[in-house]
This record gives structure tokens, C-alpha cells and sequence, in this order.
């Protein structure tokens, strides 16, 4: 050991000690001075949560909103001593605004929301109407999908984007509805999920990679900053893929990544959307965490389908925020109901076996 | 250390043979010998220097306590304990120290004041550090080195609770200049202590971009200091494993912070205190 630290005979200093300690309880202290914990009382909640929406929020001029306009509303509503609930529902209520399904306030003891984007549209589904009437406990469960065999027609029922698919579950269903007129995929209630669940899926019906759409983030603090615009693609799964007619079966409670796979396989020739237009949710959500713990996340991304305007045969980019409206409207109809007939899934069997 | 002598001697032996040699010959040297005496020469210095040289490899290990402040994910300051790992090589001339630390590894599960979620926190540090003896302080008491540093790291931090804005990284390469101190101590047998500082001066930071979400593109710059700022700053104390052992064990306690200024919204601030046991082994 001859180098290491010292290579001369010396006696320790406990002086020097004495300052290297000093040094190290001094720069401790600069770490401190460093970090700066936010203030939790009601004002400095509202304006984190208000500014977090104004640098993230990707629809303030397609939805016409004035942000602003909200803050002058809204802010002199809360003082110093708002309790927590009032503070909740005062940022709730500006949110609120937003008329936004990927728009959420989340506490220990309450979530915001805007639903108006189902509840002002009629229902049309009925879960229990097709266990009791068309399932007949003859249905299939493949992995995250109920499938029910008609005869000549496959029916397919999946309930949430959440629910992994895997490729066999897919291969498992269509070879099944292989030698049939077609098949119907209900993705009615489907409030959303993972979207790499809709590649899965709507992968299976083309031969080759397609764009079925395109997209931009908003990209910064000013509210129409946004970034390039992507193609949105869809990845081909099998070699042999289903070319025969196939229905897409919607109502308004299909949201997000069931707005998405709505929008990819109304792209395909052989796809035919039915049912009422989606509930929309356009915007891949972008989360925080309060100063007080609330999680809060609002819509960050603007998605489009790409249609030819038969006037001009220009292309048009549609905004999918607000939904996709169906290739062919159809309700569930009370009288049909009561009957125990699904008007919507009837439809689309009778025009597959046309 | 009998050995090292040994090598010494007959490396002085091989310089002094080299120069009688062509003294005793009294003829004219070509060109040609000439460069080759030179060559041998240079040779015979390596040698020697590398026999002067002493070489250390070390695995660290030890706790480590985080705060966290990044404010493109939250507002508030997270922090909380783990772990690391690091292997370090260590090499000493008469005139100066090499250091290198190698793939840090850390984690630490970090949490907020409110409690209500949980950061993952992963670390990787390579650093280097070349300090040059500079001079003798305190009646020869302290030996203090200048030098220069190249410090990386690649910090990614994870928060399941925001989903899709739940992963960010702070990719970071700096070059800088060091201070190091050290001098002899006992504990209770003769060892030393060091204690050694670095300043970053000019840095390339990869970050997410400041208005996007987690896995879209990232962002590539250059902070001056003011935009970066780092200290890195080390004591430590060591020595011999044994009375006959080369081999030294060494406890450290390290306090790292920096601190980027990313845009006008968005900060980081990462301050670590890191207590770790070195096993040394000499080379």
C-alpha cells in the first residue's frame, strides 16, 4: 500500500475533520434550499390543477372553450379556508367544461366526471337481453371474447379494451367463422382500455400494413401548440387474413380504445359499422398528481380519420373526439325490447344473410 | 512490496547497462542504434512506471436515501430508501489517481408527504475522475489533487399511479473538474481518509420531451451550468484488511445532487446521500 490516499508519514488533523464535517452538514443544507415542496392550501391546489389543464388540455379550440374564462369564474370561489370537498367540487364543476370523458379529478373520496357524452343517448345494448335471448348458454367464452355460433353467421362479443387478446383467441374465432357468411364483432359498452388491443384485434383483417388514421400531440404551453402529424397504423397479424363482410356493432358507450378500433376497422372494405354513433374520446389522457395527492388527467393528443370530400374529392381530416358515427344507424328499439329482440345485432344478421 | 523493489532495481540496472553500453563501445553510432537505444529506453520507463504504479478493484455496496422533485410528472417531493451496487477501479501513480466507478446500479421506492403514490426510481452512474497531486497542505499533512471528471447517468423513474405519464429519465453526461483531499488517519489501525468534490461543468441531458407523453420521442440538449447544476461530493475512510493484506475495505458517505432547470415550468432535482461498504482488492 503504498500511494493509496497518502504516500508520506503524517498525523491526523482533527481541525480538518472538523471542516470536512462542516462542509458536508453545509451542502446537505443546499439540498434543501434546492427542493422546493408545493404549498397544499385550496388556492394553490385550484391553480395547479387549472394550469395543468391549460399546458396539457388538447381540445380547448376544437370544443370552443375559454379557459380563461373558467379561471375568472371559478377562482374566486376558493379562499384559504375551502374545505376539501368544496375545493373538489369547484374543480369538478370547472372540468367539467370541458365536456371530455378522459378528463378526470380523482380523491380518496370522490371522482369527476362529464358522462354526458352516454347519458344524453339512448342505451341500445342490453347484455342480458342477448344472454337471455340469443346466448342461450350455447356461448363460448375465448379469452376475453364471448363468441356465439348462428349457424352461418359468427358473433363476437367483447366487453372492454383492458382484457388482453391474444392471437390464438383471434385464430380460434376465425377459423371457426371461416366458412360463414360473415361475422359480427359487438363492441357495444366497451368503454375503452389498452389500444394495442385494437391492433390485436383489427390486425386480423388485412393482409398488409394500412393507415387507418392520423394523429398529433399537443407539444407546448400555448393551447394549439401541437407537434407533426402521425400516421396512425395498422399492423397486418396473419398471412390469410378474414375478407368476408364483417359488422361492427356501436353504441355511445364505446369510448377511447373502443373509439379507436372503431375508427381502424371503418377504414377496411370489408367492415361495416352499425349501431349509433361513439361516445368519442378521441385524446390519449395525460396524468398528474396534485400537490395534495389528487390524480387528475386530461386529454393531450387529437386524432383524425381521414375522409374524401365528394365535392371537391379533396381529403378532410374528422376529428374522432366527439365519435364516429355509424355506416348505418340503427336503435334498439323499446318495442323490440320488450320482446327480447336486439334490433341492432338483428340488423346486421339480416343484412349478412342477405 | 519485495517484488516492487526488485522490479525497480533491475529496471535501474537495464537503464544504467543501456548507457555504459554505449559508452564502452567508443565507436560511431548509426541512426539506426541510436532510435533503437531511444526505443529501449522509452520501454524500460514504461516499465518502470508501471511497476510504480498501484492498482485497486472494489465492489460497493450500501443504502442509499433519495428525494425526488420532478415536476413534469407531480409537484411534490418524493423520497425514500434503497439500494446500490457499483464496482469501482481505483489506479495511483506518484503522480496523480485514476477513478473509475462502473454501471452504478440503485434503486429506491420513493414516496410523497401525502402518501398516495409511489415512484420507482432506477439509477445507472459511470463516472470517471483523473486528479493530479497538486499540493501538500498542513505541514504535509493533506495531499490535495486537482483534476477533471466525466460523470454520466441515466436516472428513470417510474409512477404506475399516472399511467400513460407515468415514466420519465433523466439521461445526463457531464464533464467537470474534481478537488480531492486525503490524508492519514487511525481506525484503530493506520488507514486514511479522502474526501473528494465534483463540479459538472457542461452537460448533454436526454430527457422525455417537456409537453408529451411517457414513450413519445425524446429530447436532446445542451445545459451550461445554471441550467445544470450537480455536486457530487465524497468522504470516505479506509484501510488494510489485515497487517499483511494489500487488500483495503473502505466506508463512504457520498452526497449527490443536481438539479435541471428543463424549461420554465418543468424542473428536476435529485439529491441522494449514499452510505457504502468498498471491498478493494489489489490488482
Amino acid at each position: 500500500m503504498k500511494y493509496i490516499f497518502t504516500s508520506f508519514s503524517l498525523n491526523f488533523s482533527y481541525k480538518w475533520l472538523a471542516i470536512l464535517g462542516l462542509m458536508v452538514v453545509v451542502l446537505w443544507g443546499c439540498e434543501e434550499a434546492f427542493l422546493d415542496p408545493p404549498t397544499t392550501d385550496p388556492e394553490s391546489i385550484f391553480d395547479e390543477a387549472w394550469n395543468f389543464a391549460d399546458q396539457e388540455y388538447s381540445f380547448f379550440e376544437f370544443k370552443n372553450i375559454d379557459w380563461d374564462q373558467q379561471y375568472s369564474t371559478y377562482r374566486p370561489q376558493v379562499t384559504s379556508s375551502t374545505s376539501e370537498e368544496a375545493l373538489f367540487e369547484i374543480l369538478a364543476d370547472m372540468l367539467f367544461v370541458l365536456r371530455d370523458g378522459h378528463v378526470n379529478l380523482r380523491s380518496n373520496f370522490d371522482r369527476s366526471r362529464n358522462w354526458e357524452w352516454y347519458l344524453n343517448s339512448p342505451e341500445n345494448f342490453d347484455y342480458s337481453l342477448l344472454e337471455r335471448n340469443y346466448f342461450n348458454q350455447e356461448e363460448q367464452f375465448v379469452g376475453p371474447f364471448v363468441y356465439r355460433d348462428f349457424g352461418d353467421v359468427g358473433y363476437m362479443y367483447y366487453g372492454s379494451f383492458s382484457s388482453l387478446v391474444e392471437s390464438e383467441d383471434m385464430d380460434f374465432i376465425l377459423n371457426k367463422v371461416q366458412d360463414k357468411r360473415g361475422l359480427i364483432i359487438d363492441v357495444r359498452n366497451n368503454g375503452g382500455g389498452a389500444t394495442s388491443n385494437v391492433n390485436r384485434i383489427a390486425g386480423h383483417f388485412v393482409a398488409e400494413d394500412r393507415t387507418v388514421g392520423i394523429f398529433r400531440r399537443r407539444n407546448g404551453p400555448n393551447r394549439n401548440d401541437f407537434g407533426d402529424l402521425f400516421g396512425i397504423t395498422l399492423t397486418s397479424q396473419r398471412d390469410d387474413p378474414y375478407t368476408k363482410p364483417v359488422f361492427v356493432l356501436t353504441n355511445r358507450r364505446c369510448y377511447s380504445a373502443t373509439n379507436r378500433f372503431v375508427m381502424t376497422m371503418g377504414a377496411l372494405p370489408q367492415v361495416t359499422v352499425l349501431g349509433d354513433t361513439t361516445g368519442g374520446g378521441g385524446g390519449t389522457p395525460s396524468f398528474t398528481e396534485l400537490a395534495n395527492g389528487w390524480q387528475m388527467r386530461v386529454s393531450n393528443t387529437q386524432s383524425f380519420i381521414l375522409l374524401t370530400d365528394s365535392t371537391n374529392n379533396e381529403q378532410v381530416a374528422f376529428n374522432i373526439e366527439d365519435g364516429i358515427p355509424p355506416a348505418i344507424r340503427v336503435d334498439l328499439s323499446p318495442t323490440d325490447e320488450a320482446r327480447g329482440t336486439d334490433t341492432i345485432l338483428e340488423a346486421a344478421l339480416r343484412r349478412l344473410r342477405e | 512490496m519485495r517484488y516492487f523493489y526488485v522490479k525497480i532495481f533491475l529496471s535501474g540496472i537495464f537503464l544504467l547497462s543501456l548507457g555504459s553500453y554505449g559508452y564502452g563501445q567508443e565507436v560511431k553510432r548509426s541512426k539506426k542504434e541510436l532510435k533503437q537505444e531511444k526505443r529501449q529506453l522509452k520501454k524500460a520507463r514504461k516499465l518502470t512506471r508501471r511497476f510504480q504504479k498501484v492498482r485497486f478493484f472494489g465492489v460497493e455496496t450500501g443504502g442509499i436515501y433519495s428525494q425526488v422533485q420532478d415536476t413534469r410528472m407531480q409537484s411534490s417531493v418524493f423520497d425514500g430508501i434503497g439500494g446500490k451496487l457499483n464496482l469501482t477501479y481505483i489506479s495511483e501513480t506518484p503522480k496523480g489517481l485514476h477513478e473509475v466507478d462502473l454501471a452504478g446500479g440503485q434503486f429506491a421506492f420513493l414516496s410523497p408527504e401525502h402518501d398516495e403514490s409511489q415512484i420507482q426510481n432506477w439509477r445507472a452512474d459511470i463516472n470517471y475522475h483523473y486528479l493530479r497531486d497538486f499540493r501538500r497542505l498542513a505541514n504535509d499533512k493533506i495531499l490535495w489533487r486537482l483534476g477533471g471528471a466525466f460523470t454520466g447517468l441515466y436516472n428513470f423513474r417510474w409512477n404506475t399511479r399516472l399511467s400513460n405519464s407515468g415514466i420519465t429519465w433523466d439521461g445526463l453526461a457531464s464533464l467537470g473538474v474534481a478537488s480531492h483531499w486525503s490524508g492519514k488517519l487511525k481506525i484503530p489501525r493506520e488507514g486514511a481518509w479522502d474526501y473528494r468534490i465534483t463540479f459538472p461543468l457542461a452537460t448533454y441531458v436526454n430527457r422525455l420531451p417537456t409537453y408529451s407523453l411517457s414513450s413519445d420521442g425524446m429530447d436532446h440538449s445542451f445545459a451550461p451550468i445554471g441550467t445544470f447544476t450537480r455536486i457530487l461530493s465524497e468522504v470516505g475512510i479506509s484501510q488494510n484488511i489485515g497487517r499483511n493484506s494489500p487488500n483495503r475495505v473502505r466506508l463512504s458517505y457520498t452526497w449527490d445532487f443536481y438539479s435541471l432547470n428543463e424549461s420554465e415550468i418543468h424542473d428536476v432535482r435529485v439529491a441522494t446521500h449514499q452510505v457504502l461498504f468498498v471491498f478493494l482488492v489489489k490488482l
